[in-house]
């Protein structure tokens, strides 16, 4: 079955998030410090098989935050994801 | 040409978008190495400054920026002496020790107009207590070195009907 991709700006909280991943079973692999629209964020890439999950999220005490998760996975992972994300 | 520039949640949702609609995507990527004084010290979050903290020290967020101890940035082959400024108040602009970066750029070009996605990913900071030679003396001093960063987190993952091609170059011509 191929693989979809999927992005959302969500304004759950980072650790919902990172529960519901570790739930599915993905892993984080790396991270780095990235500067998009110049604010800087937290880049996380997580990993389970060929399935791949990115969560930028930035950095700082500012409010409303709203994480950034782009799924690349089957529609059953995508749906499970998502549904934290509304 | 119009030039839109999209966050990453846009310009993904557009491509998948224009997949789910049957049309063929040609994407351009771009990756650069920048080494330009564009990241100090001083304009790093609290939390990101942290990880130099065993070398520099500052009272707050884009205030000057002093080294703590001697250290060498390994990166850049200098040699920072103890209380040397590193990044100024005054000079926001033009740190003295600044952060390489890589510059990583997606674009496509659909009916006539440009969308365009760009993020720019930082080295982490590692810094070691060595033994090196300093004018011929056998001193134990603390490193900084610069880490690229993962390949994989320079990447977006696009759905697999898109050709992602690399470029070096972005030229516009107006006609």
């Amino acid at each position: 079955m191929p693989l979809k991709v999927k992005s959302i700006a969500s304004f759950v909280s980072l650790e919902q998030i990172v529960d519901k991943l570790n739930e599915l079973g993905f892993v984080l692999e790396s991270s780095a410090i990235m500067v998009s629209e110049g604010k800087f964020w937290n880049r996380m890439l997580y990993i389970k098989g060929e399935e791949m999950v990115f969560v930028s999220d930035e950095i700082g005490d500012t409010y409303p935050k709203d994480p950034v998760v782009t799924i690349y996975g089957l529609d059953d992972t995508i749906e499970k994801i998502t549904g934290v994300l509304y | 040409m119009n030039v839109y520039e999209c966050n990453e949640n846009q310009f993904v949702e557009n491509i998948r978008r224009l997949v789910d609609s049957n049309n063929k995507i040609i994407v351009n990527r771009r990756i650069t190495l920048y080494d330009d004084q564009k990241y100090g010290l001083s304009t790093l979050p609290d939390k990101e400054f942290e990880s130099y903290s065993m070398i520099a020290y500052r009272n707050g967020y884009k205030r000057t920026v002093y080294a703590k101890v001697p250290f060498i940035d390994e990166y850049h082959n200098h040699l920072y002496k103890e209380n040397e400024v590193l990044h100024s108040s005054s000079n926001l602009l033009f740190p003295r020790l600044f952060i390489p970066y890589y510059k990583v750029e997606y674009s496509f070009n659909i009916w006539g107009n440009m969308y365009l996605h760009s993020f720019d990913l930082l080295f982490k900071s590692e810094i070691k207590l060595e033994k090196r030679k300093i004018r011929g003396n056998n001193l134990l001093v603390h490193v900084l070195r610069f880490i690229v960063p993962d390949e994989r987190i320079m990447m977006l993952k696009l759905p697999e009907q898109v050709i992602i091609l690399d470029v070096k170059k972005l030229t516009r011509i107006f006609e």
